[in-house]
């Protein structure tokens, strides 16, 4: 693989379902993308959406549909989601503060007695892409907590004919990053300067940190998006 | 230039896989092995070791001999077939566990009809990709291709064990 990108044999492709971009450079493990890839010798940095995909469906659960900026009707186009009802719960507003202060996967851990790492996993596995309950400790953590998102969640994903929730927060992340923010970055950054959208981050030198940084939050401020990013070296 | 390769366990021995009478089948051969190292080692497979490959694309990729080469390295034990299920999923198919435990070795593609069947299967894959890209898509895919070559600060040996590579992101 790094062989193939080395020769320029670089490959992009996108997915049907969820229009998530795959690239040479994505496929690479995360420790190998940080220790093998420089541009102009100059380190890269991965400017990352923080809990992303619980973090966009807070946002979604809270957009009330009658009300929606030009930007979030471009984000939601095609995405049937159905409306939730608990934006006024005690639960929801606990799950958006979680999510929005990056700490989701640390609560459930600790209702769980999961790792973080394991949490992240078990969060898609059995949430998300999930279509039945089970006595998995992550979906018990989560019910007990959050008891009105957890049973959106399982409507959304028990809709027949219906791609599953993961499907449809992957398409809305795609948009948001690999469309909005990449366009963003291609604009502002000089033409020779290259970046890769990785699904959830976007990897720049370590010199555009700043500017892939401004992309990210304009984007969030167009589309009236309550999220957070950071840099990881 | 021809840079396609397969990606071969080191004690596969081709000729040796197949009966005489399929000899002219080897590149084909190497090629499904090497696909099923591949899917091995990036653990694209079940929980048995089973790689789901749909027998269409396996046709185009492998040619009228598909069913015969199949039967063959069956036959020899180097690959065990799982059978299908309509509607659900492929055939299932795994290398001898004696493969899977070995390095693997890059191997040019020699023959031309892999190499054009390879060919036009990619730019069919490619045409209906770019059926999907936004306007962003083409300029990330011409910004990569630009910067790609300048990515890379260190190279990677040739040849490693299956076991050793990174699995999937």
């Amino acid at each position: 693989m790094i062989e193939s990108i080395a020769a320029g044999r670089h490959r992009l492709s996108v997915g049907e379902a969820s229009e998530r971009v795959t690239t040479s450079v994505g496929l690479l493990r995360r420790t190998i993308r940080q220790t093998t890839l420089s541009v102009h010798g100059q380190p890269l940095i991965e400017v990352d959406l923080k809990c992303s995909q619980p973090s966009i469906l807070a946002n979604v659960l809270a957009i009330e549909n009658n009300n929606l900026s030009p930007q979030q009707q471009w984000l939601l186009r095609g995405v049937d989601l159905p409306k939730f009802s608990g934006c006024a719960k005690a639960d929801y507003r606990d799950f958006a503060a979680t999510v929005e202060a990056g700490l989701l996967y640390e609560r459930l851990a600790e209702g769980s007695g999961l790792t973080r790492d394991e949490v992240k996993k078990y969060v898609m596995r059995d949430l998300f892409a999930q279509r039945r309950r089970y006595d998995a400790p992550v979906q018990k953590a989560f019910f007990k907590r959050w008891p009105s998102v957890g049973a959106y969640i399982f409507a959304v994903n028990n809709r027949t004919d219906n791609p599953k929730l993961i499907t449809l927060l992957q398409t809305i992340e795609a948009r948001l990053v690999t469309q909005a923010v990449a366009q963003t970055l291609a604009d502002r950054l000089p033409d020779d300067v290259g970046f890769v959208p990785i699904h959830d981050c976007v990897l720049v030198q370590v010199t555009h940190q700043s500017t892939a940084l401004d992309a990210f939050k304009d984007v969030f401020e167009n589309s009236r998006f309550k999220l957070r990013v950071e840099a990881k070296g | 230039m021809n840079t396609l390769r397969y990606w071969l366990p080191q004690s596969y021995d081709a000729f040796g896989s197949l009966p005489v009478a399929s000899w002219d089948l080897v590149p084909e051969a190497k090629l499904l092995v090497s696909l099923l190292a591949w899917k091995h080692a990036h653990q694209q497979i079940d929980k048995h070791g089973f790689s789901y490959l749909h027998s269409q694309w396996l046709k185009t990729l492998l040619g009228r001999g598909y069913s015969r080469l199949v039967n063959d390295l069956a036959r020899s034990k180097v690959i065990a077939r799982k059978n299908y299920s309509a509607g659900r999923f492929s055939y299932g198919y795994r290398l001898a566990n004696s493969l899977t435990r070995c390095p693997v070795i890059n191997e040019l593609v020699e023959s031309t009809r892999i190499r054009n069947r390879l060919a036009k299967w990619q730019a069919a894959r490619q045409a209906e990709q770019e059926t999907r890209w936004q306007p962003i898509h083409h300029e990330l895919a011409h910004i990569d291709s630009v910067s790609s070559r300048s990515i890379v600060r260190r190279r990677y040996g040739d040849y490693q064990r299956i076991a050793d590579l990174p699995s999937r992101v």
